[in-house]
């Protein structure tokens, strides 16, 4: 559980991609990723970021790694005490720092090199920081392996060998390597089958414990959100829309995208098939978002002030429990969460 | 309730350089007019091979090797495994009697050519009408499925319309001959969650109107639960539970669908651990001997499930389970 000091401290994130044109890639427009976005995140907590392709969950993830560089923000990690902002640190004084952040894919079958042996995936990390090498580095593997649920002697195998959720194992073990603080697990069950995703799921919450893991946990999938994360930060083209506990966003969100979200989630009981219209329309082109609340254009409750003004994301929420929202009618809206449905 | 479609011991098996694949192996089910049949299972369980077998489009690896698959077109009943893939009879039923829709529309729009003219060949292919009639063919269809602006969408390719545009221009397609038989393989999969709630709702709509039978095949059991009447539950090769779709959910009878049941997270249930299904799914090539679930099973009976295979019983009306645990010997 969460202890209450801060690992990391973003504000204001953002990260333009620029779209080029013509033999001089004169920049003719960008692509608003992440425009502007704020969260903290506790030592031992896992926050999920929700939203549909294209809200730039994944993007955010890239930037407080350090994978991409951010347009425009902070990203202050705890090292030790000492609040250091990653967005400004040069390559090399990022390399040190490196450890403390690990990241899980989504493709288990991408996302590792089909050459190595599994010993040396596992392993590179560890010989690369000059952690361990030899004997002593074959130890640890087989430590790393036994602790995702993978027989040691499998070692020596191929990353073919292996089922999707075996591989998954392996990125976990390769991500935990390093013993980082932080853990950003992108869609790490999405491309599993069903009976495999509850075992992933089960084992990242142990390893969650035992390691004392911090988790960004990144997923298009409110069922498995709700399942793993403390609390939720949902996402709509590149803003966050919505923050707060997951008991609290799940029973009574604030936010009119956060209650359609809920609603368009297929629930695995056929007694519960109510004729609900779901919202319309799709997800608006972040090159060109619509004016004052990204939203309003499929918002069932939009006024002419969402037409104009962006609303303030703000605190609505009680003292002990803060709820942030982005919605100029969020005391207003009495919006249905899941109880309710 | 009358039939439409009946698979009877279907047995489709891919002949591989590293052995034989009986990815679909003895499956049996009806389908009747109008209704929507649910098939679920994990990837490699063999429901999209079963959907090729009755399109008759496997991949050339691939043969029927045992069994029938009926089809009742009007007055005749035809035997589609009989017929030659490429033959005639079978271009003629394929499209326009039992027609399909696929999960990533973007690859089954060829990008060369507008959405309408593809809708517009795959009408004609079928109909005698002129092309202006069936270029208004196909814009009333793309009303029906609710697409803004159809008539610029006629002229656009598939490439400059969303993932959730093109599976309505694919529906549309597929819905504008009036086919009896609708077969679906995943069709919201590649989808966003609120664009997926639109496709279930579109098509519960639509299948009010068109009377066509559906087969829904999907790996979501809120899919399943949200659009289906029956459900067939698939585990590598095999059918092991057909039920009513609320008997399923209320009642569901074979271990694996019950499992499954288990182990997906719910809203509304917050819960620490979940429960998983041990294990993986087995080897295709080395198939376990006696009931294919055994080695996962919770309720595994030595000595009987590891040597004979169980047969269906017939539980309740219309609830067939493949299990030792209520008969089947």
């Amino acid at each position: 559980m969460a202890t209450g000091h801060k690992l990391l401290e973003v504000r204001n994130l953002k990260k333009y991609f620029p779209i080029e044109k013509g033999f001089f890639k004169r920049v003719v427009a960008y692509v608003k990723a992440v425009d502007g976005i704020s969260f903290d995140l506790f030592e031992g907590e896992t926050l999920a970021l929700v939203g549909e392709s294209g809200c730039g969950k994944t993007t955010t993830a890239r930037c407080i790694l350090r994978a991409i560089d951010p347009t425009e923000g902070q990203i202050l990690l705890n090292i030790d005490g000492r609040m250091v902002d990653v967005a400004k640190l040069s390559r090399k004084e990022l390399k040190p720092l490196r450890r403390y952040m690990q990241l899980i894919f989504q493709n288990p079958y991408t996302s590792l090199n089909p050459r190595l042996k599994v010993k040396e995936i596992v392993g590179e990390p560890l010989f690369v920081n000059k952690i361990a090498k030899g004997k002593e580095l074959e130890e640890k593997v087989a430590e790393l392996l036994e602790a995702v649920g993978l027989r040691p002697e499998y070692m020596v195998r191929y990353p073919h060998a292996f089922s999707g959720g075996q591989r998954q194992r392996i990125v976990i073990a390769r991500a935990l390597a390093l013993r980082p603080r932080l853990v950003i697990c992108d869609e790490p069950v999405a491309a599993l089958d069903v009976s495999i995703r509850a075992q992933i799921l089960n084992l990242l919450m142990e390893l969650q414990e035992k390691f004392k893991l911090t988790y960004i946990f990144i997923s298009h999938d409110l069922s498995v959100v709700q399942h793993v994360s403390d609390r939720v930060a949902v996402m709509y083209l590149g803003r966050i829309v919505e923050l707060a506990s997951t008991e609290e966003l799940f029973d009574s969100p604030k936010h009119p995208y956060t209650e359609s979200l809920l609603l368009s989630v297929p629930k695995p009981d056929p007694e519960a098939v109510e004729e609900f219209r779901p919202i319309e329309g799709e997800v608006p082109s972040p090159v060109n978002p619509p004016s004052g609340c990204h939203f309003h254009p499929r918002c069932q409750y939009a006024e002419e002030v969402c037409r104009t003004t962006v609303p303030e994301f703000r605190d609505v929420g009680l003292l002990e429990n803060p709820h942030y929202v982005a919605c100029h009618f969020a005391e207003r809206l009495s919006l249905k969460g899941v109880r309710q449905l | 309730m009358r039939k439409v479609l009946e698979v009877r011991n279907l047995r489709t098996h891919f002949e591989l350089v590293e052995g034989t694949v009986r990815a679909v192996d003895g499956v049996s089910f009806q389908l009747n007019e109008g209704e929507v049949l649910g098939i679920v299972g994990e990837s490699g369980c063999g429901k999209s091979v079963t959907a090729q077998s009755i399109m008759r489009i496997l991949p050339k690896s691939a043969r029927i090797v045992d069994g029938e698959i009926l089809f009742w077109n009007q007055q005749d009943v035809v035997d589609l495994t009989k017929l030659d893939s490429e033959g005639e009879q079978m271009r003629n039923i394929r499209g326009k009697d039992i027609a399909m829709i696929f999960q990533e529309p973007a690859a089954c729009f060829a990008p060369v050519y507008t959405v309408g003219e593809q809708m517009i060949e795959a009408i004609l292919l079928h109909e005698d009408m002129s092309k202006q009639e069936a270029r208004r063919l196909a814009l009333k269809m793309l009303e029906k499925v609710k697409i803004p602006n159809p008539e610029s969408v006629l002229d656009r390719y598939s490439f400059q319309l969303s993932g959730g545009m093109l599976q309505r221009c694919m529906i549309a397609m597929a819905l504008s001959l009036n086919p009896k038989v609708l077969i679906a393989d995943e069709p919201t999969t590649a989808l966003d969650v609120t664009i997926q709630a639109q496709i279930i709702y579109l098509v519960n709509q639509l299948q009010k109107e068109y009377s066509s039978a559906i087969m829904w095949i999907t790996h979501d059991m809120g899919v399943i639960a949200q659009i289906s009447d029956r459900v067939a539950v698939m585990y590598l090769g095999q059918i092991v539970e057909t039920a009513p779709v609320k008997d399923l959910f209320r009642n569901p009878l074979h271990p694996y669908t019950r499992a499954l049941l288990r182990s997906i997270p719910r809203l509304a249930r917050r819960k620490k651990k979940l429960e998983a299904i041990k294990g993986v799914v087995p080897d295709p090539y080395n198939l376990p001997i006696g009931c294919r679930y055994h080695n996962r099973c919770d309720s595994f009976i030595q000595g009987l499930c590891d040597e004979r295979e169980p047969t269906e019983v017939e539980v309740d009306v219309a609830h067939r389970v493949k299990c030792f645990l209520y008969g089947g010997r």
